[in-house]
């Protein structure tokens, strides 16, 4: 480990005063970037390989709304637990081993330390990918808890929960050892997932499975936890990403730090409360589901908030996204944070509610969070920090391309779509003079758009898949191969610095 | 719109110029990872201070939430399930006057349907047809009644076509007035060719009265129906209007589950 | 903000508001909630018998709550009950044996919250479940033909036979049986029961 010693960041504004100062910043950096090589790219590809398998169980999900006998008469593949199998392959698997990957390389930069113990870390990923494997079995094999996004069997959750508790100790060591004075935004979301998390997952499982609480209690808690897996773990670390790359690939500041103060504390505040706006008619108490509702407006302030700052950090640096995919991908989940939120906050409404509740308008909502915001700001980073890691750059532009333009407008043609087709279905549902029969017959157009949907993005998933392979198998041959695309990589390859 | 092939990476060539021309005197060392040396320096934040727009937006927000939270809280009671309880915005609407085929066509769709199907048909060798049904047209009520209330099973003939299953009862499930108004929509819809009189509430009350020991005993058969006339001497008259006080909701005087 | 504990403080205090708010009040507030006695001396909502729970862990296990609800809105919110789902709101006590309750958030099917009542007839649910087209043409819900047994018909078919219509029954000389898990699942869905009326669910 380097002795650099610990200066403020605002030295390195005026670079030709530090020129020295510059390179030890940079060496640092680099030597950063060397520590954190073998686990997050390790939590990156299993990601990969988990949104791999996610997809392919999405489409089997998608194609049964419509075609119910496809593989029809397989216990393990009804669509009962083909569906869950979907949600935590892409929850557990993908997006959380991303985003774990994600907060590790950026953690370890902000505090601008290396990644120290990485064989922690490393064995938190095979334990976490044990844990995923063990709870996706069990939930083929009929183990499946009943309870929504908590899916995993009993014998699965301790090994995640073990894994994360790894994560967790290293990420708060590494933030007590930090040796950057200023806590930028983005640590802040990242240390306040870090500690949600566990909270969330300890409090649902011990509430709901260890020693289950009576009655509805168990839905409270269940929706409490639902919401706040989205809330305070996924979002907090997209966002987290966004407030660093923006300003990272633009160059310039964030706007105002009065507005990520507001946007961080209001979003701590009211994210955590809106869970009971899953139950809104529910055999709930008013009060627990109107805190809620009121909660799910007051998100309004965060949202708005964060999309001002970012926007104008932005201003004046449109033109970068024709070059930048990390800058593309990034603007494009941030803006779907905005429509993704907003859309939340009148869909808890009661009288929006009441129409749009149980029909597949929720669904299409759940895949704005999920996809349009939070998984395309996974994928910006990983073409920002995978490179970094293996020491080469992208191998084919076009994949880039492919990627992008594939999963984008396929998330697109899901939502708009399924988010129409679900108010449709909610307002022949009021009408009782509609048999539901009918109700079903009106919805299944809708469902197949939204399996062309899924077929156009699980395309862009396996062009990212070929690009990422191979990135990493290049990383496997020795240096100074030559490789043709990368002549301006390979030349300085060969860094003493680096193990 | 198109990536730099060999650098997707960079945000443009140009602007890289630009960031390193400050340090122009001053280069990196070339031991550095490319993608090191060209990127930009660590995030920082700006200044700008929030808008008083922004600042009343959010007070106004605030206030809101409060409002809305004191108003539609049910008085924070565990079992207070509706919102409107305690605010004073009662919501109990005026029973509508109920018109009995419009509701039997519900019940019908939701609870006979499965079986008879949407279109009177029912199922070839499974479930009877009631579309043109002898049993459903005829003249008086007395059977069908019967066969609602407690089930049919065994043998019976429908339009000619052999049945051999077994309905279940809908006397505890359903009131004297769905059951009469279920009838009424089957005997009535037109749509099946069927064409028969309405039948009332207080018919469906008469039989089950009379018919009271019956589950006792288990479902009607064909032949046990077939003795009993199908116009009753003691029953009431039937009615197309609605019976007085019955309202929109099917909620009323449902009896309440064993 | 670059003092760690102050951080460190308001990401603890923010959790805690709410899982005090709609995690521990709500346990409070009705978690301990008892069964009642009804005026016939029966016990709401009843124990369900061996059957039942066994099927409770099929519905689960296939995962139904991903397209059925089990919850009964307000008269005056949503169509629930004009659609004849239940005669009445459903209320925390007609969980309170649930294990686990399954609310769902889904109505890619009806609510079965009232199924037992709404249809009792095994010998269709049976039917339905081995293959929802037989009843319902049109349905999307998958068929769950591994709970059931098709298999050589003996000199007398089995009493416990379905009798499928036309191009849904077996082959000649073969019979369809419900397995164990078919008969528990129908035993569950036949104790959905939330009619009895509670003073808290006007």
């Amino acid at each position: 480990m380097s002795s650099t010693p610990s200066t403020s960041l605002l030295k390195a504004l005026s670079p030709s005063d530090h020129d020295e100062d510059l390179v030890q910043r940079k060496a640092l950096l680099a030597e950063i970037d060397a520590s954190c090589r073998l686990p997050v790219l390790l939590f990156f590809i299993c990601g990969t390989l988990w949104l791999l398998v996610g997809t392919l169980f999405a489409l089997i999900t998608s194609w049964k709304m419509h075609h119910p006998d496809l593989l029809g008469n397989i216990a393990w593949l009804t669509f009962g637990r083909v569906r869950p199998v979907h949600l935590n392959t892409v929850i557990f698997g993908f997006a959380s081993e991303v985003a774990i990957g994600v907060s590790l390389w950026l953690m370890c930069r902000l505090c601008r330390v290396t990644l120290m113990h990485k064989w922690i870390i490393i064995m938190a990923a095979v334990f976490w990918n044990v844990g995923v494997v063990v709870g996706v079995l069990g939930i083929l094999a009929g183990d499946n808890t009943g309870i929504e996004w908590l899916e995993f069997p009993p014998y699965a959750s301790p090994i995640l929960f073990f894994s994360y508790a790894l994560i967790a100790v290293w990420g708060i060591i590494t933030f007590r050892f930090r040796r950057e004075k200023h806590l930028y935004v983005s640590q802040w979301y990242l240390l306040a997932a870090l500690l949600w998390f566990p909270w969330l997952y300890s409090s649902a499982n011990i509430m709901l499975i260890m020693d289950p609480v009576r009655g509805t209690v168990q839905s409270a808690v269940n929706w409490w936890f639902a919401h706040n897996v989205l809330g305070l773990w996924f979002t907090p670390i997209g966002l987290a990403a966004i407030y660093y790359f923006i300003p990272k690939v633009t160059g310039k500041p964030i706007h105002s730090y009065y507005l990520s103060a507001l946007g961080f504390w209001s979003l701590a505040l009211f994210y955590n409360w809106n869970g009971g706006h899953h139950l809104v008619g529910g055999p709930m108490p008013a009060w627990l589901v109107t805190v809620s509702i009121v909660a799910s407006v007051m998100m309004t302030i965060p949202v708005v908030t964060v999309g001002i700052n970012h926007h104008l950090t932005m201003k004046g640096s449109f033109h970068m996204l024709r070059h930048s995919p990390t800058l593309r991908f990034m603007v494009f989940g941030g803006m779907n944070y905005t429509v993704a939120s907003l859309h939340g906050v009148l869909s808890a409404l009661r009288s929006v509610s009441e129409v749009t509740h149980f029909t597949h308008h929720t669904i299409s909502h759940a895949h704005t969070g999920m996809y349009a915001f939070f998984t395309m700001v996974m994928f910006g980073s990983m073409y920002y920090i995978i490179p970094r890691l293996t020491l080469r750059e992208w191998p084919s532009a076009m994949l880039i391309r492919v990627h992008f333009w594939f999963t984008a407008l396929g998330i697109i043609l899901y939502m708009g779509p399924l988010t129409l087709g679900g108010i449709l279905q909610g307002y022949a549902m009021l009408n009782p003079d509609v048999p539901f029969l009918d109700v079903v017959k009106l919805t299944v157009p809708y469902l197949k758009i939204r399996t062309v949907a899924g077929i156009i993005i699980a395309i862009g998933h396996t062009a990212f898949f070929i690009n990422l392979t191979w990135i990493i198998l290049r990383q496997l041959q020795p240096y100074r191969q030559p490789t043709r695309m990368i002549i301006a990589a390979t030349r300085n390859a060969i860094n003493p610095a680096l193990p | 719109m198109s990536f730099d092939s060999s650098n997707p990476q960079d945000p443009a060539p140009g602007a890289i110029a630009r960031q390193a021309a400050p340090s122009s005197a001053f280069s990196l060392p070339d031991d550095l990872p490319p993608a090191i040396q060209r990127e930009r320096p660590e995030p920082l934040e700006g200044n700008h201070p929030m808008s008083l727009l922004f600042v009343t937006f959010v007070a106004v927000l605030f206030f809101w939430g409060g409002f809305y939270l004191q108003r539609f809280s049910g008085g924070y009671q565990p079992f207070s399930y509706n919102e409107n309880t305690l605010g004073g915005g009662a919501t109990n609407a005026p029973a509508k006057p109920l018109d009995p085929f419009a509701e039997g066509k519900r019940l019908f769709v939701d609870t006979c349907a499965k079986c008879h199907q949407a279109d009177g048909q029912g199922l070839a060798g499974q479930y009877p047809p009631l579309a043109g049904s002898e049993w459903v047209k005829a003249e008086g009520a007395a059977r069908i009644i019967r066969i609602v209330l407690d089930g049919l099973q065994g043998p019976i003939k429908v339009k000619g076509a052999d049945f051999n299953n077994q309905m279940v009862p809908w006397r505890d499930v359903l009131t004297d007035q769905q059951i009469a108004s279920v009838i009424t929509y089957v005997r009535g819809e037109k749509g099946w060719g069927n064409n028969a009189s309405a039948i009332s509430a207080e018919q469906v009350a008469a039989v089950r009265q009379k018919t009271k020991t019956r589950p006792a005993t288990g479902s009607w058969t064909a032949g046990e129906l077939l003795k009993i006339p199908e116009i009753e001497a003691d029953m009431p008259s039937g009615t197309n209007a609605p019976p007085a006080g019955a309202t929109n909701s099917v909620s009323t005087n449902l009896p309440a589950a064993k | 903000m670059n003092y760690g504990p102050l951080l460190f403080f308001g990401i603890f205090l923010t959790i805690a508001s709410s899982w005090c708010g709609l995690v521990l009040i709500p346990q409070l507030q009705f978690g301990g909630q008892q069964a009642v006695k009804l005026e016939s001396g029966e016990q709401y909502p009843p124990v369900r018998p061996g059957g039942a729970q066994r099927g409770e862990a099929v519905y689960r296990a296939n995962g139904c709550i991903y397209c059925h609800s089990q919850q009964v809105r307000a008269a005056e919110f949503g169509a629930d009950i004009k659609r004849n789902w239940g005669t009445r709101r459903t209320v925390a006590l007609d969980y309170i044996r649930d294990k686990p309750v399954m609310l769902g958030t889904m109505r890619t099917g009806p609510d079965l919250s009232n199924i037992g009542v709404r249809n009792p007839s095994r010998s269709w649910q049976l039917t339905h479940l081995f293959n929802p087209q037989s009843t319902s043409a049109g349905s999307v819900m998958p068929p769950f033909g591994f709970l059931f047994e098709t298999r050589k018909a003996g000199q007398r078919p089995a009493p416990d036979a379905l009798q499928l219509p036309a191009p849904f029954n077996p082959p000649p000389g073969f019979e369809v049986v419900p397995t164990q898990a078919a008969n528990d699942l129908v035993d569950y869905l036949l104790s959905l029961k939330a009619n009895v009326p509670l003073p808290e669910a006007k």
